[in-house]
């Protein structure tokens, strides 16, 4: 083990012997970490004169470069020029699916719209993408970031689809890791932000944080979160299964922002409970089971419900087997109303949040599978910020969302999501009453908050990591 | 620091000479001087067996010691005098470390005879097992 002390008494005493120590400790191959050779160069530096540091450090940098590698020696300088304040820091965000619409990506693309002014931002994809599109997609200003796209030839090759880098295809035991290309990408940042949950990327990066969504893949021999920094996660509910998956315990807790507040409030609200969910095209939010559970609410209790209807909003791709089946169905004579809106724009979906009385969401109901079960429930947080009453399955982020019997109710069937609905309707003034509660709850999930977090976590980590 | 604009330019130039080299190499472990290693735990049956295979060539490529690395010194005007004076070191002790690393290459090499051989003999119990676990459920019908 190296003598770090000695070497840090070293670096503060004599440029000589500071060298010695450093060729030394480099030749004899002792453990010494980037984070503590940083430091060390850092703190040399600092008290020795200008002339005398920069006469020795070529020659230290090329031991250090044969010794530990090229990126070691590059992640030292870059380490220099940021604790120096000789430039901003550069950071790097990745997401293998920016391409896409995506919750996951809002997230990232909010981080580097809060990050822009202090740092230098790209966006690295691996598919073309424009800035112009992430910044209408999600109602963001990127113009102080870049982008750059990493192409990965596995995900290129012919016969793959030329939309989608699913590290599923990936066999661990016969292929290469394909995501090198973004791990070498990763080496010229100062701060490299794995958004994408992507375990297969190894960290190059001085400081790096993997921003997990929820732990999808179990270990392989591709495996290399442990090398991050950090762990960041979006809810307890992913937490508990990063520790349970991967036996690792996150660092850092961020939900992501959710925007969807109106400028007034309250509301003019109508009868009207609301779906708002993607129709995945295997089924898995659910949408089919809440028609019928819908129509069955609506013959069991005719007076308390004549004149409400159930409005379902999510968006699609074109071709979508599952919604086809919802359309189907809905188009044979229904005893009750149902109305479906499909790829509404977020003006439409603002204004159908702020006239729903009540929101469902029953994503998780039934599932063994802990993929398939809300990791935060972003929709059921927006329904909240317009004062909608949410009934949600109590599972997955939700029940970190929703405070039971309070800004809302949990269920666990469909008879207790009847009941709880039930219980409402009969009592329009408790209705009101939980209606401000959510409102005031969703507050907790603004965007500022989710702004405030990520600028204060990032400045605490640059004062921490990029120092003596 | 007196002057930090003297330490900024020296970087700068450090940089740009690094940049080219750092860009032509294409391997991932050459760049960070070490191997990428897999975390075992939580590994699947095949994968397992391929790590134990990769590690296996990796000590069967490397259960030689007795081969020596060429002396060099990067500094400009001592070097010469350093690569001299080692060299004259190095062959004043190869007899006694000749003796020593002789022995090492020996024991390397039965210990990796010993691995390929638990190696094998673990897939000739594993096929075992299986042939067992297939006619398991006829057994089991014949007992109740």
């Amino acid at each position: 083990m190296v003598d770090e002390p000695k070497l840090r008494q070293a670096a503060g005493a004599s440029s000589r012997k500071f060298s010695r120590l450093i060729r030394r400790t480099l030749e004899e191959r002792k453990k010494v970490s980037q984070d503590t050779l940083n430091s060390l160069f850092l703190r040399w530096l600092r008290s020795r004169p200008a002339a005398e540091g920069s006469r020795r450090l070529p020659l230290l940098v090329d031991d250090l470069a044969r010794h530990k590698g090229i990126q070691s020696a590059w992640n030292l300088l870059s380490f220099l020029e940021v604790a120096l304040r000789l430039r901003r820091p550069r950071v790097g965000i990745y997401d293998h699916a920016f391409h896409y619409i995506g919750g996951a990506q809002k997230y990232g693309s909010t981080i580097a719209q809060t990050l822009q002014d202090d740092f230098e931002v790209t966006l690295l994809a691996n598919k073309p993408v424009a800035l112009a599109d992430l910044q209408s997609w999600y109602g963001l200003d990127l113009s102080r970031c870049r982008l750059k796209v990493v192409p990965l030839p596995f995900f290129e090759e012919k016969g793959r689809h030329p939309q989608i880098v699913d590290a599923g295809e990936v066999d661990t035991c016969r292929d290469e890791n394909p995501f090198h290309p973004v791990s070498r990408e990763s080496g010229n940042y100062d701060i490299f932000i794995n958004n994408g949950m992507l375990e297969m990327v190894y960290p190059l990066a001085n400081t790096s944080l993997f921003i997990c969504h929820f732990p999808e893949r179990k270990k392989s021999r591709y495996f290399y979160v442990r090398r991050y920094t950090e762990i960041v996660h979006n809810s307890l509910y992913t937490a508990r299964w990063i520790e349970k998956r991967w036996n690792l315990t996150p660092h850092k807790h961020i939900y992501p922002p959710v925007d969807m507040e109106p400028a007034v409030f309250p509301l003019k609200k109508e009868n009207i409970i609301l779906s708002v969910s993607r129709f995945d095209e295997g089924g898995n939010k659910q949408q089919l089971d809440m028609i019928r559970v819908f129509e069955e609410f609506v013959r069991s209790q005719p007076r308390e419900m004549a004149g409400w209807k159930l409005v379902l909003v999510g968006g699609s791709p074109s071709h979508n087997p599952y919604l086809e089946r919802i359309q189907a169905y809905l188009q044979q004579p229904r005893a009750a109303e149902i109305e479906l809106r499909v790829n509404v724009s977020a003006s439409e979906l603002k204004s159908e949040y702020g006239r729903a009385k009540i929101f469902w969401h029953f994503c998780g109901l039934g599932q063994t599978d802990p993929a398939k079960v809300e990791h935060f429930g972003m929709t059921v947080a927006e329904a909240m910020q317009n004062g909608c009453v949410p009934v949600v399955f109590r599972g997955g982020g939700q029940t970190e969302i929703v405070e039971d019997s309070l800004s809302g109710f949990l269920f666990s069937s469909e008879k207790e999501l009847t009941d709880k609905t039930l219980g409402l309707l009969e009592n329009p003034g408790r209705l009101e009453e939980m209606s401000v509660s959510a409102h005031q709850r969703g507050k907790a999930f603004r965007h500022e908050v989710f702004t405030d977090a990520v600028r204060s976590y990032l400045q605490g980590l640059l004062a921490s990591r990029f120092s003596e | 620091m007196k002057d930090i604009r003297e330490i900024e330019s020296q970087i700068q130039k450090i940089k740009a000479a690094l940049a080219d080299e750092r860009e032509s190499v294409q391997d991932l472990e050459t760049l960070i001087g070490q191997r990428i290693e897999a975390e075992l735990w939580g590994l699947s049956k095949k994968e397992l067996e391929k790590e134990a295979w990769d590690s296996f060539f990796l000590l069967d490529r490397n259960k030689d010691c007795l081969g020596e690395e060429p002396i060099v010194s990067h500094r400009k005007f001592s070097g010469a005098a350093i690569v001299l004076y080692k060299k004259v070191l190095r062959a004043l002790l190869r007899p006694h470390t000749k003796t020593i690393l002789a022995r090492q290459s020996r024991f390397n090499r039965e210990l990796i005879r010993l691995h390929l051989a638990n190696i094998l003999r673990l897939e000739k119990i594993e096929e075992r097992v299986a042939a067992l676990e297939a006619t398991a459920p006829a057994s089991r019908t014949e007992q109740g």
